[in-house]
């Protein structure tokens, strides 16, 4: 049985349904992350399972239960789950020390057991000599870290973090990620994690759920997320990804011609493929389109097309290539600039093309 | 070199204002008390010359002396100290559900409620002072109501005018504002993801309000207990009016001395006096009240030593 139960909830904000009649279950010890832009539901969903709002369907079965107990109408002090809030919410007027210790305070821990326990969550997250600091004299990885420390200090059954990394700079992030994941092994509690930031979720969690409107529209290991998104949606807001739109042409078992719009017949592979005219578009990550001058013939390369550069962005390691198409069709494509000796390939204006396998994209039925 | 020097002209400058507003309107007038302390009444009222006939200064501790030598001083001083105590403690208690209903309200209900706080100066204090003698009077509302649950009890017709209720009653109502208001501009700014954190960690409603809520609001508690203390414990027309002589205050007897007895330096004398033991008072409350290091119990104290 799965340790997190959410159970049909639904939760209205005037006229939008902020949460839209919701099902997920959470295993335990599992790094489990809510993925959406801003207004999606994330926040109101995670607000739920801490117990500072309710689901408006709590009497028509919209439940959530932790361990089998159901917590849907217990107050957040009775419910044995903490969240790191995004703005950390350190208390000002206590020392680092006394905020860590204020939960074990709260459930009356012996005053020699909180000493110890103190000093171990500080050492969890490497603050033991900050201990008699404020929080205004810390920097905010440090204040983030004391947040972690707080929530993590009585042992809770599952640990709410929503957008914990969204005020640290981009470098500090990186190394909070990697803290975190060490973290959550560690102490083996379960994570449920809020964020915005795709390639956050998907350095972090054993399981995404992709959130739009209120719904869950995917939900899934990473990798599959990334790799076998379910629709435009999810496609379209984890990562880069060419969105191809088109037809099934002839289909022979899994080899399947596509009539793209504007591009033409190209070959994919799709399993269980839908009947030849069904509409849809082709996923394609710019990462697995193969980049090269006229002429190259790269190896197993199902579809050719000719284009010149029309616009590129240089990142340092990679290169995203904008390459247009006869037609006008804009297609993009990564390529890491690894050529020794070289900074990157391509020019606005040079002659292309572009490749990709059969196998290379995902189809994405309407 | 130039630069901070520029700066801290320029600093001076825009002090000089201020500075010479307390100048004028506190130093200055504050040391002509304390020299009228030491002078001596005219015969008829007023100061006596400074310099006296003989060309020796006309001064004298004779004031002083007077004050400490009676009982009935002291008295007095320490029952005024009891009803701007016990004023200010029953607005604290009063203003401040007032103040967190008003900072935690809409912002719509938020200036309606703030307006209905401040409504009360648009009227004269005297006139609403009266308002109360009549509420407070034989026939009010109020008497009768006591009177109508006192009857049956067998306790005889009880007056509230001219009573030390009627004194601590009146001074709390007209001090009020005062303590809401810097209480309320304190809670507004509390940042409400504090409380949902110490309910995360599983504080109940007063373990928020103990720990978290009070502690951060004890700036705006000292502010607008001083605020009602002060003028308080000096006041002369609200125990003037409904007083009598068992409500009298410090400050009924500087002005009887003034007005009446026409002795300034032994009004001045009470007047110094009062507000050595106000500024006493008060500053003794802003130590106390000043944010201790490492807050919570000697366990956390413990660790943080440690970690020191």
């Amino acid at each position: 049985m799965a340790l997190l139960e959410i159970k049909n909830v639904a939760r209205r904000f005037g006229q939008t349904l902020a949460v839209d009649h919701v099902s997920l279950a959470i295993e335990r010890g599992e790094f489990f992350t809510l993925l959406g832009p801003s207004g999606c539901g994330k926040t109101t969903l995670l607000r739920m399972i801490a117990g500072f709002d309710a689901p408006d369907n709590a009497r028509e079965g919209g439940r959530i239960v932790l361990n089998g107990e159901d917590l849907t109408d217990r107050p957040p002090e009775h419910r044995p789950v903490r969240t790191v809030f995004q703005s950390y919410a350190l208390f000002p007027h206590m020392t680092v020390a006394a905020n860590v210790a204020f939960p074990l305070k709260m459930a009356r821990t012996p005053s020699a057991e909180i000493q110890r326990k103190v000093a171990e969550a500080l050492e969890n997250v490497r603050l033991d000599a900050f201990a008699a600091r404020f929080p205004h004299e810390l920097s905010g990885g440090q204040r983030q870290r004391v947040a972690i420390a707080r929530a993590l200090v009585t042992r809770p059954t599952v640990m709410l973090l929503d957008e914990p990394l969204a005020a640290l700079d981009a470098k500090l992030r990186e190394q909070m990620q990697i803290e975190l994941i060490n973290l959550q092994k560690e102490v083996g509690i379960t994570f449920i994690y809020v964020t915005h930031d795709q390639t956050e979720a998907l350095a972090l969690s054993h399981r995404i759920a992709v959130m739009s409107q209120g719904r869950v529209e995917q939900l899934d290991e990473p990798s599959k997320i990334y790799s076998f998104p379910c629709n435009r949606f999810v496609a379209d807001f984890l990562g880069q990804c060419n969105i191809l739109d088109g037809r099934i042409g002839a289909v022979d078992g899994e080899r399947v011609d596509l009539e793209l719009d504007g591009i033409g017949a190209v070959q994919a592979a799709i399993p269980s493929c839908p009947a030849a005219g069904t509409r849809g578009a082709l996923a394609l990550r710019p990462e697995k389109v193969a980049l090269d001058r006229p002429g190259v013939m790269p190896r197993d390369a199902s579809n050719r097309i000719a284009g010149h550069v029309s616009d590129f962005l240089y990142s340092g390691d990679v290169t995203m290539y904008v390459v247009e198409l006869p037609g006008g069709r804009r297609i993009e494509a990564l390529r890491a600039n690894s050529a020794p000796g070289r900074t990157r390939f391509f020019d606005v204006g040079d002659p292309v093309e572009v490749s990709w396998t059969r196998d290379a994209g995902h189809f994405l039925p309407e | 070199m130039g630069a901070p020097n520029r700066g801290s002209r320029g600093e001076w400058l825009v002090a000089l204002p201020p500075l010479a507003y307390l100048v004028l309107l506190f130093a200055l007038p504050s040391a002509l008390m304390v020299l009228a302390s030491f002078r001596v009444a005219g015969e008829f009222g007023g100061l006596a010359p400074l310099l006296g006939a003989d060309g020796h200064p006309n001064l004298t501790f004779e004031g002083y002396a007077r004050l400490f030598a009676s009982p009935i001083y002291l008295e007095l001083f320490l029952r005024s100290l009891l009803y701007a105590a016990a004023t200010t403690a029953l607005c604290l208690v009063a203003g401040y559900p007032l103040a967190m209903l008003i900072a935690r309200s809409s912002a719509r209900w938020r200036d309606l409620l703030l307006l209905l706080v401040i409504l009360p100066f648009w009227t004269n204090f005297l006139i609403r002072v009266y308002a109360w003698m009549i509420i407070l009077g034989p026939s009010g509302w109020m008497s009768r109501l006591v009177n109508f649950f006192a009857a049956p009890l067998g306790l005889g017709p009880v007056t509230l005018m001219f009573s030390p209720f009627a004194v601590i009653l009146v001074l709390v109502y007209v001090h009020l504002p005062f303590m809401v208001l810097p209480l309320y501009a304190n809670l507004e700014k509390h940042d409400p993801a504090l409380i949902d954190a110490a309910q995360d960690l599983g504080a109940g409603a007063w373990a928020r309000f103990r720990h978290v809520t009070w502690p951060l609001s004890l700036p705006g508690v000292f502010a607008g207990s001083a605020l009602v203390f002060i003028p308080a414990f000096g006041i002369f027309a609200v125990p003037d009016l409904v007083g009598g002589t068992s409500g009298n205050m410090v400050g009924n007897l500087i002005r009887q001395q003034f007005l009446e007895a026409r002795d300034w330096p032994f009004g001045s004398v009470l007047s110094i006096v009062l507000t050595v033991v106000a500024l006493a008072l008060t500053g003794l409350a802003a130590v106390a009240a000043r944010p201790r290091r490492a807050g919570l119990d000697p366990a956390a104290r413990a660790v943080a030593g440690q970690g020191a």
